[in-house]
């Protein structure tokens, strides 16, 4: 059962974009980085407990030293130093050139969300259905017409809040043609967990044209 | 403010007061367009203003370090004054070393969203 949270539509570790797959891999990152250390920390008690004498020719100073410090220190700069990577990672969106990013404004209200793209003339507002082109990075412009919401497509990329008043940036990008979930991550009144929207991520070629109509999509 | 208790954490209150601001100062200034994008990262005004912050918070726990170990003068007979002082002084080498640890990301770190 705790397996069933590594796939499907909201699994932050099924990631279908550069931008999502930069999250679970630091995800596992941590996750295989505090098993070895929980091994170690909980094989050394357990010598501790279990072996006559074992440690005793360490002094206390030098075990506080050692396991206050010299393990943990280099540990975590590791992982900060590798969250900062991924942090820089993500705030590009996967790309060099911010020239490839799309902009689309996503306005959520209790318990709704509207996406509109203020690049692409013509384009029609749709409720609760985010078209993207696959393959490129897309810059969502999170705003609130009501409460705080929360914009999350687990498998393209990560959360940002929807804020009143406020215009928050995130970038997501999905590699593959597709339909993907999005969820609202923020309680925000008695319909929150209904909330849902989909993505449908389309060829570059067929993206405008289903935008502005030219296209039919289901 | 005098009670060894208080003492003992009053660096990492300068930490924590240190937080408190950077995390301020970034969020108003990527709102208000501090970083300005049309210029080297390096000479940003949001950049340079948590850079200044940083510093001067580093210095003032130098300092109290400085101070705690100045006034720090144990009766010889006071084992637990002894060993506060002790704990004070690797709590304020801590929080130094804290500072320049978490913060040290405003000088090369993206400061706001692109």
């Amino acid at each position: 059962m705790p397996l069933g949270g590594c796939s499907g539509d909201f699994s932050a570790l099924d990631p279908a974009g550069r931008s999502a797959a930069s999250i679970a891999s630091l995800w596992w990152a941590m996750l295989w980085g505090s098993f070895a250390l929980f091994a170690l920390v909980l094989g050394l008690f357990l010598a501790a407990v279990l072996i006559p004498r074992f440690g005793r020719g360490v002094s206390q100073k030098r075990w506080i030293i050692l396991g206050g410090l010299v393990l943990p220190v280099p540990v975590l700069t590791g992982l900060t130093f590798y969250a900062f990577a991924h942090g820089e990672f993500l705030l590009r969106g996967a790309v060099s050139e911010t020239d490839e990013v799309l902009e689309v404004r996503a306005v959520g209200r209790m318990w709704q969300w509207q996406f509109s793209y203020p690049s692409v003339p013509g384009s029609a507002v749709h409720t609760d259905l985010l078209h993207i082109p696959a393959g490129r990075t897309v810059e969502i412009i999170a705003e609130s017409e009501d409460v705080i919401h929360s914009f999350w497509v687990p498998r393209l990329g990560g959360k940002i809040d929807a804020v009143p008043g406020h215009s928050n940036r995130l970038r997501i990008r999905a590699d593959q043609p597709g339909r993907y979930g999005g969820i609202c991550s923020e309680y925000c009144g008695t319909g929150h967990a209904g909330m849902h929207f989909e993505v449908q991520a389309h060829r570059q070629e067929d993206f405008r044209e289903i935008l502005t109509g030219g296209l039919h999509h289901d | 403010m005098r009670h060894p208790l208080l003492l003992l954490i009053l660096a990492f209150v300068v930490w924590s007061g240190t937080f408190l601001l950077v995390y301020a100062t970034q969020a108003t200034g990527c709102s208000l367009g501090w970083h300005n994008d049309e210029i080297a990262f390096w000479r940003s005004p949001l950049r340079l203003i948590l850079i200044v912050l940083v510093l001067t918070s580093l210095v003032a726990i130098v300092g109290t370090l400085a101070w705690l170990r100045r006034r720090h003068k144990p009766a010889a007979a006071l084992q637990t004054s002894s060993f506060i002082g002790e704990v004070k002084t690797y709590v304020a080498v801590a929080a130094i070393f804290s500072t320049a640890f978490c913060f040290a990301g405003v000088f090369w770190l993206t400061l706001c969203p692109l």
